[in-house]
């Protein structure tokens, strides 16, 4: 388990980047890395579930006011929240949500599945309530697996990156 | 009661999670008014002023390229200005030679080219300028032009103003793209002014706050724009379907205006947003079915929204008038 301020410096540098960087680079209209959601995925799993449901409201919030977008990503960011628990005990047994920490070293496929499940579900809300039209479906779900796959990796290569340098 | 909290205490994330999102659906549900009032309240310039920042430090990187754009702009405004100062003395001459044929000669009018010799020497500095002029300025619509010189074209020019602008923030990657520009209300930005770049149509300018503008580019599922086919004068309706930044559908053209591959785009004219006839793109694709009652058409968009930096906002001198107008009927 990361400490306290761990969590919060990563708050504010996701969102931080997630706002000035990540939606500002143009990858050919299609993909929009959402890397914040890092934080939400390595929360303990322990932690309590009204706890995290309103940290991914505050999330969300917080993305709304920086990106001029009111409600949509509070929406989705809300209801992945408060999804972890579920598909978290979908991927993973009991005793190994007993160890506290969720990483790519600790439980790889496991890992994966999960963050992609989260993140297609949190991609998939926010860009349909962008379109907000159902005749969008399709470029919506093109855009949802494309950016699902980059986000992963992105997110994939970070918990590598922070898990080598604390050892 | 006491069974209700009973239940309530036993489900409490779910209550919970109800609640906040009830929280967040109804900011959603009123986003538009959120929107407005938070960017017109300074809520741009927090963010912005951030965007800008990191932009100086991009825009350094990026010098070469822009300056070697704006150099290509240079030298086609600068061949296109010879051109018309050429013409511009043609037009002087053959009012002067007008005025000798109606009578009263002066010694320096008689020393003026015939006519004939006029429409040659045009003719020449037709055919040694930029092809793209040789049909707009055939000779002989250009006499008829000079000789009725009524000055229609004056008029428009001078209600019409180019504001330049620089992009601050642009997001593109998503359903309801935006771009953010650093010129506000304070530099004379209104709502509903459109936004070009010298390749074509970038936009329209949808809310504003003192120092910055929030346009909703012409890749916005919100921002359907009046256009027309340059050929056949057809009007239709762009609208940006969500697939990617460099194609668009062009809506409600009747199969019979038989719309061909290569065709120009551009703007119908018909509000104070843009000038008529500023380019949008060219026709991509073509499908004639004929069981259906529009042309399905894609185009491909003359801007490139990921490399822009440089814009003009177009202002004309009647906006707010229109606009107050727009209002009182609406009202």
């Amino acid at each position: 388990m990361h400490n306290r301020p761990f969590y919060i410096i990563q708050f504010i540098v996701l969102v931080l980047a997630q706002v000035f960087v990540l939606n500002n680079i143009p990858l050919w209209g299609y993909i929009v890395p959402m890397v914040f959601l890092w934080f939400i995925l390595i929360l303990p799993p322990k932690l309590d579930r009204n706890l995290v449901t309103l940290l991914g409201f505050i999330l969300g919030l917080s993305l709304d006011f920086l990106s001029h977008t009111y409600g949509i990503f509070a929406i989705a960011t809300t209801l992945v929240a408060f999804l972890r628990p579920f598909i978290l005990r979908w991927f993973l047994s009991p005793d190994e949500l007993d160890t506290n920490i969720v990483s790519y070293k600790a439980h790889p496929t496991a890992f994966l599945a999960y963050t992609g499940v989260m993140l297609f579900i949190q991609i998939f809300v926010v860009f349909m309530l962008e379109a907000y039209n159902l005749a969008f479906i399709l470029p919506v779900l093109v855009k949802t697996l494309l950016s699902t796959l980059v986000s992963g990796l992105l997110i994939w290569g970070l918990d590598q990156f922070i898990n080598t340098q604390k050892r | 009661m006491h069974r209700l909290f009973h239940v309530l205490f036993q489900s409490a994330h779910i209550t919970v999670f109800l609640l906040l999102e009830a929280i967040a659906i109804s900011m959603f549900v009123n986003s538009d008014s959120i929107q407005s009032t938070m960017i017109s309240k300074q809520g741009l310039s927090l963010t912005t002023s951030v965007h800008r920042r990191l932009n100086y430090l991009v825009e350094t990187f990026t010098l070469r390229t822009t300056n070697g754009k704006l150099n290509e702009e240079n030298a086609q405004l600068m061949s296109d200005n010879i051109l018309l100062r050429e013409q511009l003395n043609l037009q002087k001459q053959v009012d002067l030679i007008t005025s000798f044929k109606q009578g009263g000669s002066t010694p320096e009018e008689e020393r003026v080219l015939d006519q004939n010799e006029l429409v040659q020497s045009l003719q020449q500095v037709n055919a040694n300028q930029n092809p793209s002029f040789q049909g707009h300025l055939a000779p002989k619509a250009l006499e008829q032009i000079f000789v009725n010189s009524s000055k229609p074209t004056q008029n428009i020019m001078q209600e019409l103003d180019f504001i330049p602008a620089k992009i601050v923030q642009t997001h593109l990657d998503a359903f309801q793209n935006y771009i953010i520009i650093d010129k506000g209300e304070v530099d004379g930005i209104l709502p509903d002014m459109g936004l070009i770049c010298t390749n074509g149509v970038v936009g329209i300018v949808d809310h504003v706050s003192k120092h910055y503008a929030y346009i909703l580019p012409l890749v916005n599922v919100k921002q359907p724009t009046s256009v027309r086919l340059l050929k056949s004068h057809q009007l239709g309706s762009l609208v940006w379907e969500g697939n990617n930044i460099y194609t668009s559908t062009l809506k409600e053209i009747p199969l019979h205006v038989n719309p061909q591959v290569g065709d120009s785009v551009v703007t119908s004219g018909f509000s104070a947003i843009f000038p008529q006839g500023m380019f949008v793109g060219t026709i991509k694709s073509v499908n004639l079915n004929q069981n259906q009652q529009f042309a399905g058409i894609k185009v491909s968009l003359a801007v490139d929204f990921t490399t822009i930096t440089h814009v003009f906002v177009v202002k004309y001198s009647h906006q707010k008038e229109l606009l107050e107008m727009e209002q009182s009927i609406n009202s």
